[in-house]
């Protein structure tokens, strides 16, 4: 509890508010002025905005201003202390009514104030650290999450399982001085030295804590000359490294540095430092494992998928096709199409097999190729989908699939379809003819039966075989659908199976909301021009 | 465009019927798999799905239908299938299994034996 008169001095403070300042008496106290006391600390408010002596309560009052209760955190810029005070004012008048001081209740908030700076830090974390699944977004959400409220500087040192530096990510509240962090970063040991603290904590797991650094320690850590000049320009307070653990092993080092706002990092920062630690570790290991999933699902895609069309004589042909998700994916999907050739011909085939994931995918790859050799065996394209079916049903888990096969001729086709959607034929007219489906899904039934549809191919006709994600893209309002697939085929029929194939992709791409739920594929055939 | 799926399960005396509404997708369809299997596991000689609050049914779906017809053939029990709408029969006419299946335009016809 303080006093403070007209002239702005505070004429008294009890014993508790004396000790608070640093004071043993209240001369010791009335030989500084109430300006040059505050300049021994850094004062702001809970925001984080700094607070000047006018600001306080007392003097708000003592100058005919409106007062509020204030709370504020001071940080004695020599011992990097820091306090959250509470002040509330209330005027002194005398019996003709006028202010002739202020009294100012100043309530210790710093246990409360500091749980609860604590607690939405790390509510903070969890929402920030969840947002976002990519490598180097979580990385810079990581060293963010420090800054400033914790610390002034954060740097995020990730390692791989020999220990060697991998990344590098340094965080501050002013921009500029990133640059610099990592400049200094970069001027460390490739490898961790065991000997240097970040390196003893990645290797014991062990968090460590410098209150004070001392001139000496930052000589021991500097690489050179220049790095120590560096270092000392940043003026450092404390430093604290915290281990970024997973149960596995610890995959980096979180670096807390408090330098300019003087404040000192202690015991009790080391555990909220620790937490966050183990966040972090934890998004940029599902961030890192999301990347890989990725990586891997477009390697096995590209696999399984076919090279480069063959040449048909006779014919000319083109491919679509567009995996579901998109860059994001990490699930590999169960669309098929193979164009091959055996002694009876030339033959498509395309299908959808039930489900995602590698199994659907790997199924894929035994669907195409089984094609190949069943055609061997029967040549027409009910033979080899009657074949594959076999195939499908002889597996232990469920395998489903639809597909449509046919077989290339000089001047028709002959088509099979097993619960697909059927081959759009355009003729010569511009009409656009569906040819009818022939028999059940593949791998569902024992008695299913397939029979093959010749239809004729006039030499500027188009066929066009497909996947439901074409007709199943979700637009607006509605889904894609038959119709509409069928105008873009008028509207396009006296262009090449390429250039249909195009148009189609933009078309379908400009009428889809959002991700591609489902893979979409695609062939197009049309007679060679002779 | 998402719904939420729901699955209602009622008992009646000619059989139980099992009404679904909504999407029938890979998310979905666990649960639905879940009351057929409940189902079947009683000793109830007939099951009816009722389709017709179903707005969509993917492969997913379709193969839980395949499934539970594959299951009341071995178990010598009775599975008819209320007919959904369009977009819905569309699919499993497509798909050739529409016409593998029992299938009713209302639970009470085939609660009165079909």
């Amino acid at each position: 509890m303080t006093i403070r008169d007209r002239e702005g001095r505070i004429a008294y403070a009890n014993r508790t508010a004396l000790a608070s300042m640093g004071f043993a008496s209240l001369d010791e106290l009335h030989s500084r002025s109430s300006r040059s006391i505050m300049e021994d600390y850094s004062v702001e408010d809970e925001s984080g905005m700094p607070l000047t002596l006018e600001d306080v309560p007392s003097m708000r009052m003592m100058h005919g201003e409106s007062v509020q209760p204030l709370v504020m955190r001071t940080t004695h810029r020599e011992t990097g202390d820091v306090r959250w005070r509470q002040l509330k004012a209330a005027p002194v008048t005398d019996d003709k009514g006028e202010l002739i001081a202020a009294v100012t209740v100043i309530e210790d908030v710093t246990a409360v104030k500091t749980a609860e700076t604590r607690m939405r830090l790390l509510a903070e974390s969890g929402r920030i650290l969840a947002s976002s699944l990519d490598y180097q977004q979580t990385l810079r959400n990581v060293a963010n999450l420090a800054v400033p409220v914790l610390a002034d500087w954060c740097a995020v040192d990730l390692v791989d399982a020999n220990l060697r530096r991998e990344h590098v990510v340094a965080a501050h509240k002013d921009p500029a001085k990133v640059a610099l962090a990592v400049q200094l970063r970069a001027m460390g040991p490739e490898d961790f030295d065991p000997q240097e603290a970040t390196g003893r904590v990645l290797r014991t797991g062990v968090s460590e804590l410098y209150s004070h650094v001392t001139e000496q320690q930052l000589s021991s850590g500097a690489q050179s000359e220049e790095h120590l000049r560096l270092l000392r320009a940043l003026e450092i307070r404390s430093v604290l490294v915290v281990p970024m653990g997973v149960p596995t092993r610890t995959i980096g080092v979180m670096t807390l540095v408090t330098a300019e706002s003087r404040r000192r990092l202690t015991e009790e920062d080391v555990e909220l430092a620790e937490q966050l630690g183990r966040r972090a570790a934890v998004a940029v290991e599902n961030a890192r494992l999301h990347t890989t999933l990725s990586r891997v699902a477009d390697t096995l895609q590209r696999s399984l998928l076919p090279d480069e069309l063959p040449e048909v004589p006779g014919w000319e042909i083109a491919s679509l096709y567009r995996p579901a998700g998109g860059e994001e994916r990490v699930d590999v999907g169960g669309d098929f199409y193979e164009v091959f050739s055996s002694d009876a011909g030339w033959f498509a085939l395309i299908g959808d097999v039930t489900g995602k994931g590698v199994t659907a995918a790997t199924l894929t790859g035994l669907l195409r190729h089984g094609a190949q050799f069943a055609s061997r065996h029967d040549p027409r394209p009910s033979g080899i989908l009657r074949q594959l079916d076999e195939a499908l049903r002889s597996r232990s888990e469920d395998s489903l699939c639809t597909a449509l096969c046919l077989q290339l001729q000089e001047v028709s086709i002959s088509v099979s379809s097993a619960g697909h959607p059927p081959a759009l034929l355009v003729r010569s007219d511009g009409s656009v003819h569906e040819v009818p489906r022939t028999g059940p899904l593949l791998g569902a039934f024992a008695d299913g039966s397939w029979s093959d549809e010749t239809v004729a191919v006039s030499e500027d006709g188009m066929v066009l075989i497909y996947t439901d994600g074409v007709t199943e893209s979700r637009g607006e309002r509605e889904r894609f659908g038959v119709p509409r697939l069928k105008r873009a085929l008028f509207e396009h029929a006296r262009s090449s199976p390429s250039e249909l194939l195009a148009r189609l992709d933009a078309i379908l791409d400009e009428f889809r909301t959002g991700p591609r739920a489902d893979d979409i594929a695609a062939l197009a055939f049309r007679p060679a021009r002779r | 465009m998402q719904s939420q799926f729901r699955v209602d399960v009622r008992h009646e005396p000619g059989g139980t019927v099992i009404a679904v509404s909504g999407e029938l997708d890979l998310a979905s369809s666990p649960a639905l798999e879940e009351e057929l299997d409940r189902a079947f596991g009683s000793d109830e000689p007939v099951v009816i799905l009722d389709l017709r609050q179903l707005e969509f049914m993917d492969s997913t779906g379709l193969s839980v239908l395949i499934r539970a017809h594959q299951t009341a053939e071995d178990a010598d029990r009775r599975l008819w299938l209320v007919k959904g709408p369009p977009q819905v029969q569309r699919l499993l006419t497509l798909t050739g299994v529409g016409e593998r299946l029992a299938v009713v335009d209302t639970p009470e016809d085939a609660l009165s034996g079909g």
